[in-house]
């Protein structure tokens, strides 16, 4: 497969392409979670488009959000999600993880997981970043529980970030240094070897972000 | 173009113009050199929409006595009502002329954010050795809420990034009673 940035055992990150539009407008019109959006809403593939058009406009760029697509031989290449560093910050060297992966019958399966692994790994070994963060969704439980298992620690709350069914609810934050990271990725490969079917499930949603149509959380 | 109401004896907060394309260092929150034409790009995207639609909505603080541009408020999230908002000092700025800036104006800035454009949240990214804006943002009543280690890096090593915090008050419903005639529930308002 060509135009890998970096691959793992079942998955590989590549730069998103205009062909990708028709597939995540389709992933996100027919999503079926409600928990792990803020809200569901009908994109068009012309939207993609113009965004994935936008991901080369700067050098270097704000943010880099890359496909993740299956490395299975019976279906090599498929795209099952977005990974994305957002917010990245050039001097101080630091970013925001996201992670998405469609449809929702693909969750529970470890990609998300798989999918993270890759996109830290190309953040902190490619890029060079030095520290972190994440933000999730606070009824979004599933992804705040794997985002710790991933050696991310808990860095706060922001409140009063959207009203849902009634109340406010608040975003909380995590953030993640190279040395603990290395230690997470040591752990997380060595589940995998003892139990290859390990699954996390958490790590497949979107969680928050100014999206609220599924952008990776 | 004074916003009298964010400004203070000192300072003066306003919008920004092409005149100010040749002080892209004091305004713009990198630490890459903009020269002029690329400074007044970056302003006129800056400034695209009116009425108060622009977001991010970067606001000028200059020196009242001369109009020199010292710094400037980036606002976000506004029109969500969720606005978070920084403040770059220019590299320039003597050091107690910048604690100046922020004592006065975060106060100002914060308290505007919260009770005139009555945000849900405000919130302020301040680097944790940053003590005059901690004090500022306190004394407007903010109080901590994320900590992310070592997102700021200085010389010789690296200082955690604090966001501060302050809640906006919380709205009411008026009863149905209350409402004026023609928007309780189940009527229909006509147009005329």
């Amino acid at each position: 497969m060509g135009n890998v940035i970096v691959s793992g055992d079942r998955l590989c990150l590549r730069p998103l392409d205009r062909e990708d539009a028709t597939a995540l407008a389709t992933h996100v019109t027919t999503e079926t979670d409600t928990v792990m959006v803020r809200g569901r809403v009908p994109v068009s593939p012309l939207a993609f488009e113009r965004w994935i058009v936008s991901l080369d406009a700067t050098s270097p760029p704000p943010g880099i959000s890359v496909a993740v697509c299956l490395l299975d031989e019976a279906e090599p290449g498929r795209l099952i999600g977005v990974a994305t560093l957002r917010n990245i910050d050039w001097v101080n060297r630091t970013a925001e993880t996201g992670i998405g992966i469609y449809p929702a019958t693909r969750r529970g399966q470890g990609y998300g997981a798989e999918a993270k692994h890759l996109l830290l790994s190309y953040a902190f070994d490619r890029l060079h970043l030095h520290a972190i963060h994440a933000t999730v969704w606070e009824p979004n439980t599933r992804s705040a529980r794997a985002i710790l298992r991933q050696g991310y620690r808990p860095a706060g709350r922001t409140r009063w970030t959207d009203p849902r069914d009634g109340t406010y609810r608040d975003t909380l934050f995590f953030d993640l240094l190279r040395p603990e990271w290395e230690a997470a990725h040591r752990e997380w490969r060595a589940r995998r070897s003892a139990a290859p079917t390990v699954t996390d499930a958490g790590m497949t949603a979107p969680a928050s972000g100014p999206s609220r149509t599924g952008e990776p959380a | 173009m004074e916003a009298p109401y964010l400004s203070t004896p000192r300072f003066v907060v306003r919008p920004s113009g092409t005149d100010d394309a040749g002080a892209a260092a004091a305004w713009l929150p990198l630490p890459f050199p903009i020269g002029r034409e690329r400074g007044e790009a970056t302003l006129r995207e800056a400034n695209a929409a009116p009425w108060g639609h622009q977001d991010p909505l970067d606001l000028l603080v200059c020196r009242r006595r001369d109009g020199v541009v010292l710094g400037a408020f980036r606002l976000t999230g506004v029109a969500g009502r969720t606005g978070t908002c920084r403040l770059t000092v220019g590299p320039a700025v003597a050091p107690d002329e910048g604690d100046a800036i922020r004592g006065d104006l975060i106060p100002v800035i914060i308290g505007w954010m919260r009770d005139e454009l009555d945000l849900m949240t405000v919130g302020l990214w301040l680097p944790s050795d940053d003590d005059r804006s901690i004090a500022a943002a306190e004394s407007a009543g903010m109080t901590s809420a994320v900590r992310l280690r070592e997102h700021v890096a200085r010389p010789g090593g690296r200082v955690d990034l604090l966001r501060y915090e302050i809640l906006g008050r919380p709205w009411t419903v008026p009863a149905a009673d209350d409402r004026p005639t023609g928007e309780s529930r189940g009527e229909v308002r006509g147009d005329g």
